[in-house]
């Protein structure tokens, strides 16, 4: 058919655009990883050099800690909220949702300039527990990694209420009635119905929340410039900075954070076709 | 007793969520701050300056033409493209919408380090194509989901044979029959995909930066000059960043309540209608 054929060509501005800027740049740094700073030609070299730089794997842990801390903690709060936002009527529900998804958005520079507002040296909270005779920067510091990982929270926790609400609104009333009527208690209950129920949908959520957080750059680099010593801090500093650089070890960086990301994609991917057939098996 | 303690557990989320925001408005309106508990006294002073400086405006608008400009591009180059692959090749969906979904897994850091690398190096590309170019990637899973989505739901292909049928051509087809069709999706898709570009700082500030400065890039300048100045700059984009995302939903309830379906849809699972436009939601967890 010649429309059929025809009309294959109005998938060449996408097949293009995607090239351009999508694959293309993709393969240029996996390019750059692998190849010589001086002769071009092929080497290993940057990511033994990545390997023996204590620096370079500092940064590396710091990034998955403070990933592993934060998602974790949005994950576990996220159970928590949504099990109550359940609790509340349909009308309710969809307001809470339109503000959390509303809240999302707020992350990046914004927000981490909101938290220097808060919690800063000169910050609202701060004062005001300094009129009631409390210390707080004494105790708390905001451009410490603590402080970090509370912004980093606030970033997550929306975005985990978002995507455990529909998973958990699957788990019905009924199963838990029948549950008690057979004798169930509610850890029982929560224990061995409940938990491998949402397992799948749990596992899901926090690699997609790992995903997340390792990829975050503008947060951290708005409360502290380049101080905190994270993979996306350095990778910019390498490629963009104003000291030293070297996009081929920016490669080699990106490449394997992009490895760490697919791994995590891969993850979710495969327990959100676990968490499907959940659904259907019931 | 379970009650209050919902109503506990959501006061205190809710708490820490709208805190931070609420802190920077009211730092926005307070003419002086420091060593006090409550402001000195209330201004509009800095929203004044603010919207009385150039620059500023000038950053907005540059948000706003590359924001609209990449979500144009993206409707232009996937809505004949999401078409092509609904109609004649279904079995080619799950390749194009692994394409469509790369900029999912890969952060905005990523692309900045490979684009600058690659056309700041082997050509040079002008500051504003670049990070159009760039911006239409980072969009391009919204919009293929939401496209997709409305494809599925909106019976587009039966529609389209059915015009085709009746003697249009299928360029009518698709242009009177098709995107009236889905044109609430279109309209939804492309305000939640401006409100999130109006957010983007890494591409803007590693790729163009200076040479083409984004509201974000100017708040982040301006971050270390005046913390009053700053956070009405904050207050003033998360307003319009919520009354996009508002329009949005509102319009999502329209297009709802505008099919026959709805009272079923409704009745089934109240959360199921709103779609968020965040990356777990499009890849749809049940």
């Amino acid at each position: 058919m010649a429309v059929k054929q025809k009309l294959l060509y109005s998938l060449l501005p996408f097949i293009i655009l995607v090239a351009l800027f999508q694959i293309a740049p993709l393969f240029s740094i996996i390019k750059d990883s692998f190849s010589s700073a001086s002769s071009g030609g092929f080497t290993t070299a940057h990511y033994e050099e990545l390997w023996q730089n204590p620096f370079y794997m500092q940064a590396f842990k710091n990034s998955f800690l403070i990933s592993i801390a934060s998602s974790l903690a949005a994950l576990l709060a996220g159970i928590i909220i949504v099990k109550s936002i359940l609790g509340f009527s349909p009308n309710t529900q969809e307001k809470l949702l339109v503000i959390t998804n509303m809240v999302s958005n707020f992350a990046g520079v914004p927000l981490a300039f909101a938290f220097i507002i808060l919690l800063g040296t000169n910050g609202l909270f701060t004062l005001l527990l300094g009129q009631l005779g409390f210390d707080l920067a004494s105790r708390f510091d905001l451009y410490s990694w603590r402080g970090l990982i509370l912004i980093y929270v606030y970033f997550q926790l929306p975005l985990a209420v978002l995507l455990l609400l529909p998973a958990m609104a699957n788990v019905k009333k009924e199963w838990r009635e029948a549950a008690f009527t057979l004798g169930a208690n509610p850890l029982l209950f929560t224990l061995k119905i409940e938990l491998p129920f949402l397992l799948p949908s749990l596992l899901g959520t926090l690699s997609l929340l790992l995903a997340n957080a390792m990829g975050a750059y503008a947060t951290a680099y708005a409360l502290a410039g380049s101080n905190f010593n994270l993979i996306t801090i350095r990778i910019a500093q390498l490629i963009a900075g104003d000291l030293f650089l070297n996009p081929h070890l920016a490669g080699a960086m990106t490449v394997i954070l992009g490895l760490m990301l697919i791994a995590s994609m891969f993850i979710y991917q495969k327990s959100l076709s676990y968490a499907r057939r959940n659904v259907h098996n019931v | 007793m379970f009650k209050a303690k919902n109503n506990l557990v959501i006061a205190l989320f809710l708490i820490y969520i709208l805190l931070p925001i609420g802190a920077t408005f009211l730092y926005s309106i307070s003419s002086q701050w420091q060593n006090s508990i409550l402001p000195a006294s209330l201004t509009l002073n800095w929203y004044k300056e603010l919207l009385g400086d150039p620059r500023f405006i000038a950053a907005l608008m540059r948000s706003l033409i590359v924001g609209a400009g990449a979500v144009i591009l993206g409707l232009i180059v996937l809505l004949p493209a999401v078409f092509t692959i609904n109609l004649y090749y279904p079995e080619k969906e799950k390749y194009v919408s692994l394409t469509a979904m790369l900029p999912f897994i890969f952060p905005g850091i990523m692309l900045a380090v490979g684009l600058i690398r690659l056309y700041n190096n082997y050509f040079s590309f002008p500051p504003f194509l670049l990070l159009l170019g760039a911006y239409f990637i980072i969009i391009m899973p919204f919009i293929y989901q939401g496209l997709q989505n409305a494809f599925k739901s909106g019976n587009s292909i039966e529609l389209f044979y059915t015009a085709l049928s009746l003697g249009a051509s299928p360029l009518q087809s698709f242009v009177y029959v098709i995107i009236p069709n889905i044109i609430t999706s279109i309209i939804i898709v492309s305000l939640l995909s401006l409100s999130f570009l109006m957010g983007e700082f890494v591409l803007a500030n590693l790729l163009v930066g200076g040479t083409y400065e984004t509201v974000q890039v100017y708040l982040f300048k301006s971050l270390k000059q005046n913390g009053h100045l700053a956070s009405a700059i904050v207050s003033f984009y998360f307003l319009l960043i919520s009354l996009i995302s508002i329009l949005a939903f509102k319009l999502k309830d329209y297009r709802f309540q505008t099919k026959a379906e709805t009272a079923a849809a409704k009745e089934f699972n109240p959360v199921s209608q709103i779609k968020i436009k965040q990356r777990g939601d499009l890849l749809e967890l049940p």
